[in-house]
């Protein structure tokens, strides 16, 4: 699983966090370190698309909140991830 | 390291930098960049010229990569060039003339065909060379390309050899330059140069010619940019 913007929805899905947060939750959930070009990559694409927005903050770090449409974008992603997941399973069960 | 990515930054388009840049600064504060994350944010840059940022930074950008890439390419790939250099003393001609004419029919002799093979077999030369090209192009592209000699004004004669190879370089030019002096000994119209001693070796040095990177780089930059 590498897909940056699936990465950045699911960590936003428990919380609001700026850039640091988001690449040390992906690494401990999906062992996988995003690059910093890599991650505002996903993070412009993601804002642009209206599935994440920023949240008022005092510190340089600016901190990020999955919005409603975002958190529907991110279900229908896991959804479809779940069916590669169960057909890849149960054929490796029947090969 | 900070630095270097701080600096890659500017590639992103300035609107970009605008919105994002401050927070993008505060985030390579907490992560410590490594070598890996100046080609990712590079990366990013590119990516982000592409679809948001300006035609001439998207031609810079790549340009850029370009030569570092063919800097890079030419660093590693392209072989270092020994030359060794031998040199011969004449003994006085009778007149310049004599003296030119004369070297002139040695060299052509000393860089004839079956001289120039001779010595490629010898000295194990231009294997590679030689397993993928016919020996003719191979003898041609020694005698016109790595190969020749001139006269100094000190009355000598300098043989000068590039070659990957140092001690094969250096070996090559030894063995013509007794070639010569043999052949100048037994020749039979050396006259005056035989009769006052024929040639003599002088010296035999060797010095590392090393291919000129800064150009390939620049080859590169040019290359990409009339790509664009």
């Amino acid at each position: 699983m590498s897909d940056p913007t699936i990465l950045v929805l699911s960590s936003l899905a428990d919380g609001d966090k700026h850039g640091y947060a988001m690449m040390e939750d992906i690494q401990s959930f999906a062992n996988t370190r995003l690059g910093p070009g890599t991650l505002y990559g996903a993070i412009t694409r993601l804002e642009k698309e209206g599935w994440i927005r920023p949240i008022a903050s005092d510190d340089r770090r600016q901190p990020y909140r999955l919005t409603a449409s975002g958190r529907r974008h991110l279900e229908e992603e896991l959804a479809k991830l779940n069916q590669v997941v169960k057909t890849g399973r149960g054929r490796l069960k029947h090969a | 390291m900070k630095r270097l990515v701080r600096l890659v930054i500017y590639l992103y388009p300035a609107a970009w930098r605008k919105r994002y840049g401050h927070e993008f600064d505060a985030l390579l504060e907490d992560v410590n960049p490594r070598g890996t994350d100046s080609l990712n944010v590079l990366g990013g840059a590119l990516k982000m010229q592409l679809t948001q940022g300006s035609f001439w930074k998207i031609s810079l950008g790549c340009a850029l990569v370009g030569a570092l890439l063919a800097g890079i390419w030419g660093w590693f790939t392209i072989p270092d060039k020994h030359r060794a250099i031998g040199v011969l003393s004449m003994p006085a001609a009778a007149s310049p003339r004599e003296s030119s004419m004369r070297v002139e029919e040695l060299v052509q002799e000393m860089f004839s065909r079956t001289v120039l093979a001779e010595l490629m077999m010898r000295e194990n030369l231009y294997t590679a060379d030689r397993s993928r090209e016919p020996l003719e192009d191979v003898i041609e592209r020694m005698r016109t390309k790595d190969i020749r000699a001139r006269v100094l004004p000190s009355r000598a004669i300098a043989i000068e050899f590039d070659y990957p190879d140092a001690s094969k370089a250096s070996s090559t030019v030894k063995s013509l330059m007794i070639k010569m002096v043999e052949v100048v000994w037994n020749s039979k119209q050396a006259g005056a140069m035989q009769s006052k001693g024929g040639l003599k070796i002088v010296s035999l040095s060797e010095k590392l010619v090393a291919p000129n990177r800064l150009r390939i780089a620049c080859f590169g930059l040019v290359w990409d940019c009339s790509r664009e």
